[in-house]
């Protein structure tokens, strides 16, 4: 696949961003190639109630 | 990959942590690698133990799945205006593996893993 890019200005007013979070991307200009991946994990044995119990699981 | 020279007016960024990136100018490779665990603990006693380990949860030896077969693409840029043109810019944060950039960014290839952990005392007194 062929893409020509013609570029003739960019300009950017203002930004006003509250967060760029967890392997995001905020880019004003060029970029060829883009990867991006995240993991997040809160299942349901996570939440424990009571007693602290060790944390690292019995291996 | 040619290059623009970047003109920005005011930038006000309030905190960018966990290996992220501010840039205005030009990057080649950008390949950042985040991996937490966040403990949540209602006790009032400091934990020092330290005994979690990366090794212990799957989610960080887990392989994320790309598409195998890569799509040959050939771009051609012409810049015309060599100038990126920026007013003003507030960002309040930044954080875990990510990127503000201002101007090219060639290849990036970040990864970003956070485990959750939560451990609230028994209240049983209340309840009754």
């Amino acid at each position: 696949m062929n893409i020509e890019v013609h570029n003739w200005g960019l300009c950017v007013g203002n930004v006003a961003i509250e967060a760029v979070a967890s392997s995001s991307v905020f880019l004003v200009g060029d970029n060829e190639t883009i990867k991006l991946s995240s993991f997040f994990d809160t299942p349901p044995e996570s939440y424990i109630v009571g007693a602290i119990v060790p944390l690292a699981p019995p291996t | 990959m040619e290059h623009r020279y970047v003109h920005i007016r005011m930038s006000a960024i309030n905190s960018i942590v966990d290996s992220s990136i501010f840039n205005i100018g030009d990057t080649v490779h950008f390949n950042p690698i985040f991996k937490g665990i966040a403990v949540q603990r209602e006790t009032n006693v400091w934990n020092d133990a330290y005994d979690t380990d990366f090794e212990d949860y799957s989610i960080f030896t887990r392989q994320a799945n790309w598409i195998d077969t890569e799509i040959p693409v050939h771009m051609y840029n012409f810049h015309h205006n060599g100038t990126i043109q920026v007013g003003t810019v507030s960002i309040t944060g930044v954080s875990q593996s990510s990127t503000v950039q201002f101007g090219g960014l060639k290849n990036i290839n970040a990864e970003s893993r956070l485990k959750h952990i939560r451990i609230l005392q028994d209240n049983e007194i209340e309840n009754t």
